[in-house]
């Protein structure tokens, strides 16, 4: 079957004794797409990946993945990468990829062909008869990551996937992750980066106190929260922006200064030519960081 | 549940288990250190302190220092005869005149010459030894040797005086009161033809070191096992390599499977040292001293016992965040399986009693006490073995589902170990 959504939360609610983790959670992940999940620490994107996995199971609501009412049925179409994730230090590479593989109910025959081409992909060619416990760390996590996508998933499920990796390893499995997306893999994955969210997500899902926040592509987002941050590089510099009317916030960045106004920018331009020279003036749609900070604002200072 | 998942977790945990360290110390350290300590105590029993032992003699009456001289004497030329074969010391009296001294200096003197080591011992032997008692004084209280040769030497001297005074022959009260002594048998028997068949004699080997010793190797594999499994799962609980596994397969499966890898090392384990203890038993003229039904029935409950404690001690590790309080919980799920132990005597005594056949129906003593049952003479009934190993199987079958379960929410549930009682909770709300 490959109509219809990867993913779908309707409704669902998750409480860890009074709190509550997911709150009345309605979500939907289409096929094929790269779906990001951010959010502040906390704030309930794990909780929901472990429900989508059926490792935790919802209060209320239903989950239905890959057209299962239950994961246990779409358990081996569906792959998951947690974000703390260990592997059996004694065991050699291979030996572990190809118990995952078996897990997965990969058949003998096709295993070690993919668990070959993956740890060519990612230069662990070499590597394939040593033991977990001689990797280097980045080597131990591109490995966890072959021994997620070894079984070709129909759903990728990555928490944090590329945390503590090295701009050199992060780019390969970045690579990696829209090679996936490209042979129809859907890929949901939760992540601190907003850079990489915004260059590698189709769609973008923010969840804040166990509430959805945001929901959409990325210009859906930004066209949400408008076009009111400009940057502007002046003579003046930041002190002549002290005062000014209309200004909500200012971003010194030295050079340049990123101003959120809550009026027109024209006005704001005219107000700014009156007070000194300016170079430029740029009415720039906000980066996801800014939205997110915006959203998370008093949890962030916190 | 998919058979093929489980079949993979229960290689890997096999494959994991026989390459680790605490298997290669049972399958091969462990006979090795037996038959070591064998061989150890033969050495050490070839390096017996055997200096004289001198020991002074305090004899008022005069009548018995020459008898214990001529004994220790004939003790000597025996240990001669032996030719170091059983080394021992050699007693060597000495005789002490004690004159008109207070007898009270001569006890001090001599125990100052214990003290310097010159002397090992001395002893007073009463004057009227049927009213007073021989008193040995020594600085070694361990070493029993000596004072139990003088009692018994001067108990023999004492009863032929005896006969002597009331003019009795030593040689005619030895027969007189000889005791009646006891054969041991079994029942006769009419075969298919008729013929009939004596009764046997009872043979110790056959109806109490074998059953015991089945009994003690099934003990003996569970508590080694048995915290092989804990610490599996306790490691993948903290190296957080559980919540991968779970996004394949079901926490009951995981379960099962490491169960299984764990079951079949200790059949493994069963059949080498069951393969050894046979052949040292035929060596021994003992071959067809273990029935083949004893060791179906060993297989069969060393199974059900790795069933039963091997998911309560994986429920515990996976309730537990470091290796301590695992242990501490284990505690109170290992005293089922030492009560048995604490039974065996009186069960071996009275296979039948209401204590040995309520033992063997309890889920948790069943292995154990239903195996000694069933090596015994007379052995269980068909239907009670049936119905133990059929309970034992029930609870190992909960057993193993309340451990998913506790599984399931241990697992991701980090820093506090949880008490028994947060784990009853699990098992039925989670």
């Amino acid at each position: 079957m490959t109509n219809g959504d990867a993913i779908a939360i309707r409704g669902v609610t998750k409480r860890f004794g009074d709190y509550a983790a997911v709150d009345d959670l309605t979500l939907t992940v289409p096929r094929g797409s790269v779906y990001g999940f951010i959010g502040p620490n906390g704030s309930g994107k794990t909780t929901t990946l472990r429900m989508t996995m059926n490792i935790l199971l919802p209060d209320a609501g239903e989950i239905v993945v890959l057209g299962e009412k239950t994961t246990h049925a779409a358990r081996d179409r569906v792959s998951y990468l947690p974000e703390e994730r260990g592997l059996y230090k004694k065991m050699s590479v291979r030996d572990l990829l190809r118990y995952y593989g078996r897990l997965k109910s990969v058949p003998r025959a096709r295993l070690d062909g993919a668990i070959d081409a993956w740890l060519e992909k990612l230069q662990l060619g070499d590597r394939a008869g040593l033991k977990i416990e001689s990797l280097s760390k980045g080597q131990s996590q591109k490995v966890q990551f072959i021994s997620a996508v070894v079984s070709e998933p129909e759903l990728l499920i990555l928490d944090e996937p590329f945390s503590g990796l090295d701009p050199v390893n992060a780019e390969a499995l970045k690579d990696a992750v829209l090679q996936l997306r490209d042979r129809g893999t859907t890929i949901v994955f939760s992540t601190h980066d907003m850079s990489t969210a915004e260059r590698l997500c189709d769609r973008i899902f923010m969840i804040f106190r166990g509430k959805k926040v945001l929901d959409g592509t990325m210009a859906e987002i930004q066209e949400q929260y408008g076009a009111d941050t400009i940057r502007v590089r002046t003579d003046g510099g930041r002190a002549v922006l002290e005062g000014m009317p209309g200004i909500d916030k200012v971003v010194d960045q030295g050079n340049l200064q990123e101003v959120r106004v809550n009026g027109d920018p024209q006005v704001f331009l005219r107000a700014l030519v009156a007070r000194t020279t300016v170079h430029q003036f740029e009415v720039a749609s906000p980066s996801l960081h800014d939205i997110f900070v915006r959203i998370a604002r008093p949890e962030a200072e916190a | 549940m998919s058979p093929n998942k489980i079949l993979a977790v229960a290689e890997t945990e096999f494959r994991a288990m026989v390459r680790s360290k605490a298997f290669l110390v049972s399958i091969v350290l462990l006979p090795l250190l037996m038959l070591g300590s064998g061989f150890a105590q033969k050495q050490i029993s070839a390096r017996t302190d055997t200096t004289p032992r001198t020991f002074a003699v305090i004899d008022p009456s005069g009548k018995y220092y020459d008898a214990v001289a001529a004994a220790a004497h004939k003790r000597d030329e025996a240990n001669a005869a032996l030719a170091g074969k059983l080394p021992r010391a050699a007693f060597v009296p000495e005789r002490v005149d004690v004159g008109t001294r207070p007898l009270d200096a001569v006890r001090v003197e001599l125990s100052d010459r214990v003290r310097k080591e010159q002397l090992f011992a001395f002893v007073e032997i009463p004057a009227e030894p049927d009213r007073d008692k021989l008193r040995y004084y020594s600085d070694h209280p361990a070493y029993e040797d000596l004072s139990a040769w003088l009692s018994k030497t001067l108990d023999e001297t004492i009863r032929a005086r005896r006969y002597q005074e009331a003019h009795l022959d030593a040689g005619l009260v030895e027969a007189l009161s000889r005791k009646v002594s006891a054969d041991d048998l079994g029942l006769w028997t009419r075969d298919a033809n008729g013929r009939i068949h004596p009764a046997e004699k009872h043979d110790d080997v056959r109806l109490v070191f074998i059953p015991m010793a089945a009994v003690i190797l099934l003990f003996f594999f569970v508590v080694t096992s048995v915290p092989q499994l804990m610490n599996s799962v306790l490691t993948e609980k903290t190296s957080r390599i559980s919540e991968v596994l779970l996004g394949s397969l079901s926490p009951t499966e995981l379960m099962t499977g490491k169960l299984l890898g764990s079951v079949a090392v200790s059949l493994l384990l069963g059949t080498v040292y069951l393969t050894a203890g046979l052949s040292i038993a035929g060596r021994m003229g003992y071959a067809g001293a273990v029935p083949p039904a004893l060791i179906a029935w060993f297989l069969v409950f060393l199974v059900l016992a790795m069933l039963l404690y091997g998911s309560v001690s994986m429920a515990i590790g996976a309730a537990c965040n470091d290796v301590k309080d695992a242990q501490n919980l284990m505690l109170p799920v290992m005293l089922p399986l030492m009560l048995p132990m604490m039974t065996l005597l009186p069960v071996i005594q009275s296979p039948s009693s209401p204590l040995a056949v309520g033992m063997s129906l309890f889920p948790p003593a069943t292995p154990l006490v239903m195996l000694l049952r069933v090596a015994l003479h007379p052995t269980a009934p068909a239907w009670q073995v049936a119905c133990g190993a059929g309970l034992t199987l029930l609870t190992a079958a909960f057993c193993i589902w309340a451990a998913g379960r506790i599984f399931r929410v241990g697992l991701l549930v980090q820093g506090k170990s949880a008490s028994l009682a947060q784990m009853a909770r699990w098992i039925f709300t989670a």
